[in-house]
């Protein structure tokens, strides 16, 4: 950390005059070195709460610094550039690069995070320590140190934005990784899983003719949704093949890459992209998810028996999921039996809050976000270690 | 409920627990209709005062007297997340003020969804076991609104025309089914969907030259409208929490005040989807009723 005596809080207290006389002189002596702190040195008080951060008290650091004002913060993010920039600087080791080497900055940039956070919790806005995390994130990215770190902490946070479903703010988070680690695989995924999301949510405001045919004689402001849908699905896409690219092994991007073509009313392209990942033997959330997947390609070719195995095919895998079994009523009742259809309802009711684990597509829209509270928590200790 | 359409001669063999398929050729077919005038239901009407034409075919009615039949209510409530606090309170006040004013040999059944779709309270006219189902609700999760209406139309359709109250304060965003899917049932069913729910009102736009432009109605309003006037049903959108007791209480109503025609469309009657229309013949009033039945295989 800097040099330079530390800050004690200069309670004055009740006592008399003899007490503040010396506390007076008290500031003064600790005011000198402060004065004379060196433009790269963070301040005493900044280390502390950092320290006191990496010890293990998260909790009470974090409540500390959610008090500072931002001019503080400002102060402490302008020493530290200094302190990078003159690390950066020099050929071999030199006293800023030993500083820099020293400086905690991976437990600083998981304590302004958890700022941000509380700061969201109590509703109050994140803005500051968001953009404190970003800077200092951009101080660490260039050190070989921290760059795989500062990479995992952006896949997280853009995670996070997205499991809170703050999916404008996930959106940026990805985009802003992207900018230094335009190959990481997880913001790619974060960024299409989004963008098929939001292609989602914006439907329901489209109709269903002007979706997939842009031609069609719809309002205009059906055409706009329209084409803010496929807009979506466009990016969505794009990211999605991205991810494939840079690494065939990811079965949930091969997934969601036939979920957007079905969704683009591609279903040849859909088909092939959900087969081949059955084909490639996937955990069974992702097998289920493609069988699902696949049924609904099936019941919209109208090869209800085909659609009635895929979905079986699901619930062979996953028996207790309302998803599959309202998939499989629904067939059921397109085939003209609609006691089957009713038969299966009450199956997939009987089965409510019975499941040890999630509906696998419950967990779909969330994307990687899922489980990132324990991927923050690992870089927590990290930063502590 | 909304307009029924049922098998008569399949009727004793509805009281098993699944579902009829309307046989086709040997029946009648019940429709519920509501007849308005402004915001008024046009009481005082009489079979001779209705014209009905099934697949533009011109039927003789006859008006079934509505305290004769039995109503099957389900109470479908989303119970996601965002209803929690005051909304949660106003909704369990207006289903417990809709449940008292059901007729003592009424069945009625609680239906809840957030992400999953909960049986919690099974057919019964136990007033009481129902009133504990509603004062356990609790909030929490998505909300998967189609796969709640599919589920809870398969649940309802039984050997009488029933009645599905329909809450739900936001879009959906967790279903598996498509509005498509759900339309299927609920033209196939003999379901009546009345929905309900809190959309914030917006002023309308006021111009200059003294026009006025009514807010456009939100997309998942528009949906739930839509499904609910397939089924002869309405929608009604209620602007605060506060307004939902109103709204369910006009529901039971406009049961109240309904008409159900009933025609024998004979054993010409094809196979498939009917569309019907219901018309008032010298008198003045708005008619809602279903728009569609299915008929089904001849058995």
């Amino acid at each position: 950390m800097a040099d330079g005596g530390r800050l004690s809080n200069p309670r004055t207290g009740p006592g008399g005059r003899r007490s503040k006389h010396l506390a007076a002189l008290l500031l003064l002596a600790l005011a000198a070195p402060a004065l004379a702190q060196r433009p790269d040195a963070l301040s005493p008080a900044y280390e502390a709460v950092v320290r006191r951060y990496l010890s293990g008290d998260r909790q009470g650091a974090v409540a500390e610094m959610s008090g500072w004002p931002e001019h503080r913060l400002r102060d402490e993010m302008t020493a530290l550039r200094a302190l990078s920039q003159g690390a950066f600087a020099c050929p071999y080791r030199c006293s800023a690069a030993d500083r820099w080497a020293m400086t905690p900055v991976r437990a600083a940039l998981m304590l302004h995070s958890d700022c941000a956070q509380r700061a969201r919790a109590h509703g109050q806005s994140a803005r500051l320590h968001e953009s404190v995390a970003v800077e200092l994130a951009g101080f660490m990215k260039d050190d070989p140190g921290h760059r795989a770190f500062v990479r995992r902490w952006y896949e997280a946070t853009s995670a996070l934005a997205q499991g809170e479903a703050r999916w404008g703010e996930a959106l940026d988070w990805a985009d802003r990784g992207l900018l230094v680690f335009p190959d990481s695989v997880d913001l790619l995924l974060v960024r299409g899983s989004i963008e098929e999301a939001l292609a989602a949510q914006a439907a329901p405001r489209a109709s269903e003719d002007a979706l997939l045919d842009a031609g069609a004689r719809e309002s205009r402001s059906q055409l706009l949704h329209a084409q803010e849908v496929r807009g979506h699905l466009a990016t969505a896409r794009r990211a999605l093949r991205s991810v494939v690219t840079a690494d065939p092994s990811r079965a949930e991007a091969h997934l969601r890459l036939g979920r957007v073509a079905w969704r683009l009313g591609e279903a040849a392209e859909a088909r092939s992209v959900l087969v081949d990942v059955l084909a490639r033997k996937p955990d069974p959330a992702t097998a289920f998810l493609a069988h699902l997947f696949l049924g609904r390609l099936d019941e919209d070719d109208g090869r209800l028996d085909d659609a009635a195995r895929s979905y079986e095919a699901a619930l062979a895998l996953e028996p207790r999921t309302q998803s599959a079994r309202l998939a499989l009523s629904h067939v059921r009742l397109r085939k003209g039996d609609a006691a089957a259809a009713r038969r299966e309802v009450e199956t997939a009711v009987a089965s409510a809050g019975r499941r040890a684990e999630p509906d696998p597509f419950w967990l779909y829209p969330w994307g990687p976000s899922v489980g990132v509270q324990e991927r923050l928590e690992a870089l927590r200790r990290e930063a502590s270690s | 409920m909304s307009v029924a359409a049922i098998a008569l001669a399949a009727a004793s063999a509805l009281q098993a627990p699944s579902p009829p398929t309307f046989a086709v050729g040997v029946e009648g077919v019940y429709v519920d209709v509501f007849v308005t005038d402004g915001n008024r239901p046009v009481v005082g009407l009489t079979a001779s005062d209705f014209e009905l034409r099934d697949d533009g075919t011109l039927q003789p009615v006859e008006l079934v007297a509505v305290e004769s039949l039995p109503m099957n209510t389900l109470l479908v409530l989303d119970t996601s997340g965002s209803v929690a606090g005051e909304k949660l309170v106003q909704l369990q006040a207006a289903a417990r003020a809709l449940l008292n004013g059901l007729r003592p040999d009424d069945e009625a059944s609680l239906v809840t969804f957030d992400q999953e779709v909960r049986v919690r309270v099974p057919p019964t006219a136990d007033r009481a076991r129902l009133e504990r189902g509603v004062n356990g609700i609790l909030p929490g999760g998505a909300t998967a609104l189609l796969d709640a209406l599919y589920a809870g139309t398969l649940l309802a359709w039984g050997p009488g025309p029933s009645l599905l109250v329909l809450f739900t304060d936001g879009e959906d965003n967790m279903s598996w089914l498509e509005a498509g899917d759900v339309r299927r049932v609920l033209l196939q069913s003999n379901v009546l969907v009345q929905a309900v729910g809190i959309v914030p009102a917006v002023e309308p736009t006021r111009y200059p030259n003294g026009a006025v432009r009514p807010p456009p109605e939100e997309p998942h309003a528009r949906l739930l409208r839509q499904l609910a006037e397939l089924t002869g049903g309405q929608y009604r959108p209620a602007a605060a929490p506060g307004q939902l007791a109103g709204a369910f209480l006009s529901i039971l109503e406009a049961m109240k005040t309904r008409y159900v025609l009933r025609f024998d469309p004979g054993r010409s009657r094809r196979e498939g989807l009917h569309e019907i229309e219901v018309k008032l013949v010298h008198r003045r009033g708005k008619v809602h009723c279903r728009k569609a039945y299915f008929a089904g295989p001849s058995r």
